[in-house]
C-alpha cells in the first residue's frame, strides 16, 4: 500500500476537459459545451479595415498622392473639402465615437490604431 | 392638404405615417385557442434588388458576423426569372407545422405569438425544417441545434430596418393578407 | 470642327448670361436655397471626373451650388445600422449638425449618403429621445443639432428644383443614337418609383436610348461583398456587365458613387483574376448631362483615371455631334435655297 493518495479518475477527466477548454480550439469547445456560441467581436473581421480607416480619417478611403494628382488632372483642388482638409472635424468625430462607446465596444485601441479583439 | 416635410424634399410631400415597431398584444384566432403575433413581415419581390442587407443585418443581430450564411431569413435569385429575387422569412403561423412536427416538443409559441425553438430541448433532428412549407428552421453548425427567426424578441426587426429598397414590409397581419393577395394577383 | 463649334456654343451659353445668370436670379428670387454638395468617401477619391461634372452641370443650371465643408463619412448605413442603430445616429448627426451650422441643404449624389442622412434626420425629428441622446454626444464635441436641415438627392434637385424644361432647354448636343443601360441603385427605390422615374426622364432628356434588361434592378452588391464576396462579384456585377457586353451598349450610366465603387472593384477582379475584360464604360449621369450641355470631355477629365477607358464612347459622341451639325448646316442651306 502506497502512502501517496491516488488521483481520482473523475478528477483526471476534469483536468483533461479543462486543458481542452484552455486551448480554446473552437471545434473542441463545441464538443464540450454544445450550447455555447463562439465569441465574436462587435466589429466583424471583414469590416475592420474600413472601420479603422473611418475611425482614423473620418472617411473610408484615404486621399494619397495619386488621388491628389488625379484630382488635379480633372481640374479640381488637390485636397477635397472633406475630413482630409479639416483635421478638426475628424477630431470631433473621434470625440463622438469615444462618447458613444463605439471604441470601447468595438475593441478599438485609439493609441495603437488596432483592434484588441 | 400636403405640406412640405421638414427633412424631406418634394418627393415626399406627405410625411410617411408612423408605423408600429414593436409587437403588442397577440391576436386571438376565432374558433380556436390559438393566438398569433399582431405584426408580420411581408416581402414584395417586385421591389427587391437582392442586396442581401436584410440577411446581413439578421446575421449580425444574432451572430455578430456579416456572413450571410448565419441569417435566419433567406433571399435568393428566382430560378425561374433572371434579376428577380425571392425571399423566405418566418410568418409565425397560426398553426405552425414546425411546432406540430417536433418530436421533442422543443418548439413553442410564446406570449407574444412568436414561434420559438428552445435551444435546451432541441436535439437537432431537422424535422421542423422538413415540415415547414418554406423550410425556415436551419441547422446552427456550432450548437448543432435548429434555429429560426425570433422576430428580434418582439423588438423592431433588424431585417426590416436594414431593407434598402422597402421590399420588406412590417405590417399588421390583416393588412398583410390584403397585400399578399394583391401581390399574388399581379 | 464640330466639337470645337459645340464648345463655342456652350461658352456662348454661359457668357450670354442666358441660362446661367437668369437661372440664379429666378432661383434666388423664388426660393433662396443654398445647396451644399456632400462628397462622401468614394466621389473625391475614385471619381473626380464625376465630381467635376456635377459641379459644372449644377453651375451651368444656375444653382447656388457649392461644396459642403467638413464632410466626413455619411456613415455607411449598411454597416453601422447593422452594428448599432444608435451609433449610426450619433455619427451621422455630426454631418447634419455641420450642414445646419453652414445653413445649407445637403445634396447627395450617393444613394447611401442620401438614405443615411434622410433616414437619420427622420428618426431624430420623430423621436425626441434619440435627438436628446445624440445631442449629448455632440455636446462633448461642442456641437448641437436642432434638426432644422434639409436633405436632397441630386436627382430630386435636377428634376424638381431645376425642372425638366430647363434641362431640356439646356441640351445643345443631343446624344441621339447612344444606347445606354442604367443602374440607379437600391436606396433610391426605398420610398416609391419617383427617383427611378426621374432618373429615366433626365436620361431621355439628353437624347440617349435606354435599353431595359432584367438586371437593371439588381443590386451592385456593395454590402454583399462583405457577406459573400464571390457571389457579390459573379452574380451581381458579373451579370450586369456581361449583359451590357452582350447587348453592345455604349455606356452604363450610374448615379450612386457607392455603386461605382463596387462596379470598379468587380471590373478589376474580373480583369485580374479571370482575364475577362469588360469594355462598357461606366458613366456618371452628370457627365452625360455635361456632354449634352455642350462641354467637352477634357473640361471635366472624362478621359482620365478610369478603370475602363471611355474613349470609344467619346468618339461616338463626337461623331454624332458632327453628324448633327452637318445636318443642321444642310437644313439651313436648304432653307436658304428655298
Amino acid at each position: 500500500m502506497s502512502s501517496e493518495p491516488q488521483p481520482l479518475k473523475s478528477w483526471i477527466k476534469l483536468l483533461e476537459a479543462g486543458k481542452k477548454i484552455t486551448t480554446h480550439r473552437q471545434s473542441d469547445e463545441n464538443i464540450v459545451y454544445p450550447l455555447r456560441r463562439t465569441f465574436r467581436p462587435a466589429a466583424p473581421d471583414i469590416a475592420k479595415g474600413s472601420l479603422k480607416r473611418d475611425f482614423e480619417q473620418g472617411l473610408v478611403y484615404y486621399v494619397g498622392d495619386e488621388v491628389e494628382n488625379d484630382r488635379a488632372a480633372c481640374g479640381l483642388s488637390r485636397l477635397p473639402p472633406t475630413g482630409r482638409s479639416y483635421a478638426d472635424a475628424v477630431a470631433k468625430k473621434r470625440v463622438i465615437l469615444e462618447d458613444a462607446g463605439v471604441f470601447k465596444k468595438a475593441g478599438y485601441d485609439k493609441k495603437k490604431g488596432t483592434f484588441d479583439y | 392638404m400636403t405640406t412640405e416635410h421638414k427633412y424631406t424634399s418634394p418627393v415626399f410631400l406627405v410625411p410617411a405615417p408612423k408605423i408600429q415597431k414593436q409587437l403588442a398584444e397577440p391576436i386571438k384566432v376565432p374558433g380556436t385557442d390559438e393566438k398569433v403575433s399582431d405584426l408580420v413581415i411581408v416581402h414584395d419581390p417586385s421591389k427587391c434588388t437582392g442586396c442581401n442587407q436584410c440577411m446581413i443585418g439578421c446575421a449580425y443581430k444574432h451572430y455578430r458576423t456579416f456572413d450571410r450564411r448565419f441569417a435566419l431569413l433567406y433571399v435568393n435569385e428566382s430560378p425561374n426569372k433572371n434579376g428577380f429575387y425571392v425571399n423566405a422569412n418566418c410568418q409565425h403561423c397560426v398553426f405552425p407545422m414546425c411546432l406540430a412536427s417536433c418530436p421533442k416538443e422543443a418548439i413553442y409559441k410564446d406570449e407574444k405569438g412568436i414561434v420559438r425553438i428552445s435551444p435546451m430541448l432541441c436535439v437537432g433532428c431537422g424535422t421542423c425544417n422538413q415540415a415547414c412549407p418554406i423550410g425556415i428552421p436551419r441547422l446552427d453548425e456550432e450548437r448543432k441545434i435548429y434555429v429560426k427567426c425570433d422576430f428580434c424578441d418582439g423588438d423592431y426587426p433588424m431585417c426590416f430596418q436594414m431593407c434598402s429598397t422597402g421590399a420588406l414590409k412590417l405590417m399588421p397581419r390583416k393588412e398583410a393578407f390584403g397585400l399578399v393577395k394583391k401581390l399574388r394577383s399581379v | 470642327m464640330a466639337a470645337a463649334k459645340s464648345k463655342d456654343n456652350s461658352k456662348a451659353d454661359g457668357a450670354e448670361n442666358g441660362i446661367a445668370e437668369s437661372g440664379v436670379k429666378s432661383v434666388s428670387s423664388a426660393k433662396p436655397t443654398k445647396y451644399g454638395y456632400f462628397l462622401g468617401c468614394v466621389m473625391p477619391v475614385k471619381m473626380p471626373w464625376a465630381e467635376k461634372a456635377t459641379m459644372t452641370v449644377s453651375k451651368h443650371l444656375g444653382l447656388d451650388f457649392d461644396y459642403m465643408k467638413e464632410t466626413l463619412c455619411c456613415v455607411r448605413p449598411g454597416v453601422w445600422k447593422a452594428m448599432n442603430p444608435d451609433w449610426w445616429l450619433s455619427v451621422t448627426a455630426q454631418n447634419l449638425a455641420n450642414a445646419e451650422k453652414q445653413g445649407i441643404t445637403i445634396v447627395d449624389t450617393c444613394n447611401g449618403c442620401w438614405i443615411s442622412h434622410y433616414e437619420s434626420l427622420k428618426e431624430l425629428t420623430e423621436e425626441p429621445e434619440k435627438l436628446k441622446m445624440v445631442n449629448e454626444h455632440l455636446g462633448k464635441a461642442g456641437m448641437h443639432l436642432k434638426g432644422d436641415v434639409k436633405v436632397k438627392h441630386y436627382l430630386e434637385l435636377l428634376h424638381d428644383d431645376v425642372g425638366m424644361e430647363k434641362i431640356v432647354a439646356s441640351v445643345v448636343r443631343p446624344l441621339t443614337g447612344i444606347k445606354v443601360m442604367r443602374h440607379i441603385g437600391c436606396h433610391a427605390r426605398k420610398h416609391d418609383e419617383t427617383l427611378p422615374n426621374d432618373f429615366d426622364e433626365i436620361l431621355r432628356a439628353t437624347g440617349v436610348e435606354i435599353i431595359d434588361t432584367p438586371y437593371d434592378k439588381t443590386c451592385c452588391g456593395l454590402l454583399l461583398y462583405f457577406a459573400d464576396s464571390n457571389q457579390a462579384i459573379l452574380e451581381r456585377i458579373g451579370k450586369k456587365m456581361m449583359t451590357a457586353q452582350a447587348l453592345g451598349v455604349d455606356a452604363y450610366v450610374i448615379i450612386c458613387s457607392g455603386c461605382y465603387d463596387q462596379f470598379e472593384r468587380g471590373v478589376k477582379i474580373y480583369r485580374e483574376e479571370k482575364g475577362i475584360i469588360f469594355e462598357t464604360p461606366i458613366i456618371h449621369i452628370a457627365e452625360l448631362l455635361a456632354l449634352a450641355f455642350g462641354y467637352e470631355p477634357e473640361d471635366f477629365g472624362m478621359t482620365k483615371c478610369r478603370p475602363i477607358a471611355a474613349d470609344k464612347f467619346i468618339e461616338k459622341v463626337r461623331a454624332i455631334a458632327a453628324k448633327n451639325a452637318k445636318a443642321a448646316v444642310e437644313k439651313k442651306k436648304g432653307g436658304e435655297s428655298l
